[in-house]
């Protein structure tokens, strides 16, 4: 992106936010969350980053997500992970040395997101100084042991060993406007070449 | 984290589309190399549904930064 059309964002960008003014509230911004655990370890993948995981019933995780959202908002924590609250069942099978109980579960994501390593797990009613430590290291033994992607030997690699992720909306395009997906740039075109 | 000051009046809310960039006319695949941010190094602390996102815009009274980003790449899975 140009220089010119950077400082023009952001110069639309401030007058947008000056007409809001922003809330004191004295409190941590909400914990994210993702749809779905499967979605999540794709992102988490793909963003390198460790995938912290809160499952339980719904009072203690209640709680826990209101102990985790300061300390994710954090300096040395924030943007560093991401999270999923409540994962859908049979989530844990993707994931080794996993088992499937409540905690704070701290996942690293594989190459292509479709599986994973626990790192650690924590009770959910863990202190905060603990959670926070154990999420440090967590990131640092991460970034240690991974390797920055390179995004076009990923695909090339993802597509020499058939790893393919089906979403939830085919992928491409209605090119022709016929109502079905083209996948691929000349696929169904109304008039054949000649 | 060195987040600019125009980013902290906003919400950073992130879509997933299945769309592949380069059938837009983005880069292809084999263009793409490595993310500038090294593997551990804080990124954009996205809101990752919409629910969240507008609930913290509420609460805050903060406006959102769509963006809308595929985290496959001609369904392989993992990329950005």
């Amino acid at each position: 992106m140009g220089g010119d059309s950077t400082r023009q964002i952001i110069a639309r960008m401030e007058e947008l936010s000056d007409r809001y003014m922003p809330k004191e509230t004295g409190r941590a911004p909400l914990l994210q969350d993702f749809d779905s655990f499967r979605q999540a370890l794709n992102v988490a993948a793909a963003d390198q980053r460790v995938l912290v995981i809160l499952q339980g019933a719904e009072d203690e995780l209640e709680r826990a997500k209101e102990t985790l959202r300061p300390i994710a908002w954090s300096g040395g924590i924030i943007g560093r992970f991401h999270y999923d609250c409540s994962p859908e069942p049979n989530w844990t099978s993707t994931i080794s040395g996993l088992e499937d109980s409540p905690g704070i579960h701290l996942v690293q994501p594989g190459q292509f997101g479709t599986e994973g390593v626990l790192y650690q797990s924590l009770p959910l009613d863990a202190r905060p100084e603990e959670i926070r430590a154990v999420m440090s290291r967590a990131n640092s033994h991460y970034a240690a042991n991974t390797e920055q992607k390179v995004y076009a030997s990923h695909v090339a690699e993802g597509r020499k060993n058939g790893i393919y992720f089906a979403g939830a909306v085919p992928y491409g395009e209605d090119r022709d406007a016929d109502g079905e997906i083209d996948h691929r740039p000349h696929e169904n075109r109304r008039t054949p070449r000649q | 984290m060195h987040t600019p000051n125009h980013l902290l009046s906003f919400l950073a809310l992130w879509c997933l589309v299945t769309s592949p960039l380069y059938a837009q006319g983005g880069p292809r695949p084999t263009d793409l190399g490595s993310a500038d941010l090294p593997v551990g190094e804080p990124g954009i602390a996205w809101h990752t549904t919409w629910s969240s996102a507008w609930h913290e815009a509420q609460r805050s009274n903060r406006s959102i930064m769509f963006v809308a980003a595929a985290t496959q790449c001609g369904g392989v899975p993992g990329v950005f």
